[in-house]
């Protein structure tokens, strides 16, 4: 099974809602990250998003930023965050979609990263500076050769004709609706019009739909269900290990109680259990 | 028409690395531009309010003690410095400000390094009624305060930026998340011509004056052409806006970059002529001094406007085919060039400037005395005091300022 694939079959598993939830590569430092993913994994998280960490993340608010350069002053260049992440491929179950800037990826060779990200098993890739319309880099097609799912991100700017045909042009199943204009981190009020976007948005691409940006509490998660499929939670996650690292706490624990705090209590331990080996043999 | 990649890039440099939450800001802004710049009308204002309000034309001025002191090449200086408000950047600010007003937008937002551009941003949406705010990093305004001061006076609100290494780069992420939240009532008045598409060609095109007039004066002047050009370097919208109207003449254009404490990774923003890398960094493909997992390296230069890891594209591409010769100068041989420019010619060149004019200082013994040379002096060095005084004026400097630091305490300066 490709990544693609994994990933579209998580999708279509229990919970209604599943939760990706984001950290930064290297942050606070290579071996916690790591605990930090698993702690995710093994608290309910559905999908792992792990962010390559980058000097100009222009995307990303205040915490994302300053958790990209301390992950960057702590020695956490790409080579690093690889061989961490092959580490992590192999301790847990769920989809890991890698979130990268261009230029990280440029540096290293597109072709070249690529084939190497899917040599760990990872089974997605976001990439939000990179537009449907500069074509020569070939993100897309390489991603797409390799079987990993580039997840296209559809901003709130985007009209459904548009958004339709982001989602065609590639095979991921997963398409990341941003929730609001700004960067990450903000809180974001998730009213009716909202969700009736979101609605829409999965009913006119067949595909399953993540929500992210501003989301920090399960009220915001309980109001996707039933109009999208997945909550996708960052800034939220670092201000936990953040607020840890101050108080002296375990940043893995704490990262892990914010994720069970989001996850509704009927949903969480059996049925998020996978019923079968997911698991790709490769 | 966004599509073509031959309007995006400059061989393979440029493009527009957007994120989907700005395409309809980039959409709006391409097709406005495309409309204004074929506007006969549009071009009259931008030249209206360029004479009367700028100050221009700006004058060519031959520097006789400078060309006696070399020995021979005919040296002219190209005084942007003139030009209100200091800079050349207040070229570039009136015509995307017009721009912006055309397009119905109510608030400017703007990123500046020394200061010149925010300055210049804040003077022109205050002349044209717009709310302005200024982004900076931290590291910048304390080395900047006069400008900082200077854009306040224009009723322009100063944001500080915290992030990264606080100078020109981090400033320039903070006003595109900024426009990533308010794009509907805001134009980004990007200052250099680097960026996305179609900053790049916009930036060249309202800065094309200053190689315009240079053309018509140097003929009045000399009845030819000059040999050589020099023009400093950071994004480069001066070294573009001087060179865009000599690129198809025989004319040697060398662009002069900010050489800081050395060669070291960190103490210089050389990317042309040391250890840029080809990346794609803040939505568009360029040279940046970038480290081996393509994250920008913290940058040095005696002047706040060439503290920059990357550089415009047409630059770029110019530098890569040969058309433009780079070379570099040091903070400590921009100090001298700003001195004895000073003392020959009782001109004070912007530092960023100084780099142009060591640049050519360097050269221009080689050169037989038959030739004639161009540079482009940028800015002028008010806004430099805090950081040449002490250079140049030692101990009576940190008197003064002790002094003065003393008698706002006692409330004698109120």
């Amino acid at each position: 099974m490709n990544g693609s694939d994994h990933l579209g079959v998580c999708l279509e598993r229990p919970p209604e809602v599943k939760i990706m939830a984001h950290g930064v590569c290297g942050y606070p430092d290579l071996e916690t990250s790591l605990r930090v993913f698993r702690s995710l994994a093994d608290s309910g998280a559905d999908i792992i998003e792990a962010q390559l960490p980058f000097s100009d993340p222009s995307a990303d608010g205040p915490l994302i930023v300053e958790a990209n350069h301390a992950a960057l002053r702590a020695g956490a260049g790409t080579e690093a965050c690889l061989q961490m992440l092959g580490r992590l491929r192999a301790e847990v179950e769920a989809p890991i979609v890698v979130m990268s800037y261009l230029n990280p990826l440029f540096s290293h060779g597109v072709k070249r990263i690529v084939s190497r990200l899917a040599a760990i098993g990872i089974d997605g890739l976001i990439v939000p500076d990179y537009p449907d319309d500069e074509p020569e880099l070939e993100l897309d097609r390489i991603a797409e050769a390799a079987g990993i799912a580039l997840v296209p991100l559809i901003a709130p700017t985007t009209d459904l004709d548009r958004a339709t045909r982001l989602a065609a042009r590639v095979s991921s199943p997963l398409l990341y609706a941003v929730l609001r204009s700004g960067v990450t981190g903000r809180a974001t009020e998730i009213d009716g019009a909202t969700t009736e976007r979101l609605a829409r948005l999965r009913g006119r691409t067949g595909k399953f739909v993540g929500a992210g940006f501003g989301i920090r509490t399960r009220e915001q998660v309980e109001a996707l269900r039933g109009k999208a499929d997945c909550a996708i939670v960052g800034s939220a996650v670092l201000a936990a290990i953040m607020a840890a690292r101050e108080s002296g706490r375990d940043p893995a624990e704490a990262a892990g109680a914010f994720i069970r705090g989001l996850v509704p209590a009927a949903s969480t331990a059996a049925a998020r259990q996978p019923g079968e080996n997911q698991r790709r043999d490769s | 028409m966004s599509g073509r990649k031959e309007e995006r890039y400059f061989g393979e440099f440029g493009g527009r690395y957007i994120p989907e939450i700005l395409r309809p800001a980039f959409e709006e802004l391409e097709a406005a531009w495309a409309e204004a710049s074929g506007d006969p009308a549009f071009w009259a204002e931008y030249e209206r309010l360029g004479a009367e309000y700028v100050g221009r034309p700006t004058p060519l001025v031959f520097a006789e003690n400078l060309t006696k002191r070399f020995g021979g090449p005919r040296l002219y200086l190209k005084h942007e410095g003139l030009a209100h408000t200091g800079a050349h950047k207040i070229n570039n600010a009136l015509g995307q400000a017009l721009l912006a007003r055309r397009m119905g937008k109510k608030r400017l937002i703007a990123e500046t390094g020394a200061g010149q551009h925010g300055l210049a941003t804040a003077a022109v949406a205050a002349r044209l009624g717009f709310e302005c705010e200024i982004f900076m990093g931290e590291v910048d305004m304390a080395r900047q305060h006069p400008n900082v001061f200077g854009m306040r006076t224009f009723g322009a609100k100063v944001t500080g930026v915290r992030e990264g290494g606080r100078t020109l780069t981090d400033a320039v992420n903070a006003a595109f998340k900024n426009w990533t939240e308010r794009a509907e009532d805001t134009h980004y008045l990007l200052g250099s011509a680097l960026g996305p598409h179609p900053y790049p060609t916009m930036v060249r095109e309202f800065q094309s004056v200053i190689g315009k007039e240079t053309r018509k004066q140097i003929l009045e002047a000399e009845a030819r052409l000059p040999d050589r050009i020099y023009a400093c370097v950071g994004g480069g919208s001066n070294s573009i806006g001087m060179f865009s109207a000599f690129l198809d003449e025989q004319v040697e254009l060398v662009g002069v970059e900010a050489g800081g404490r050395g060669g070291e990774p960190g103490q210089h923003a050389v990317r042309m002529s040391g250890s840029g890398r080809v990346g794609i960094v803040q939505a568009y493909k360029s040279f940046f001094l970038q480290d081996e997992s393509g994250s920008l390296r913290p940058t040095h230069s005696v002047s706040a406007g060439l503290d920059y890891a990357g550089i415009g594209p047409q630059l770029a591409h110019l530098g890569s085919t040969g058309r433009i010769r780079f070379t570099s100068a040091s903070d400590r041989e921009v100090l001298e060039a700003l001195r004895l420019t000073a003392r020959s010619e009782g001109l004070v060149p912007a530092l960023e400037s100084a780099h142009a004019l060591a640049g050519a200082f360097r050269e221009l013994p080689e050169l037989p005395p038959e030739a004639l040379v161009v540079v482009n002096v940028s800015g002028r060095g008010d806004k430099d005091i805090f950081i040449t005084a002490p250079y140049l004026d030692g101990e009576d400097w940190l008197a003064f300022l002790e002094t003065e630091v003393a008698a706002i305490r006692n409330g004698e300066r109120t």
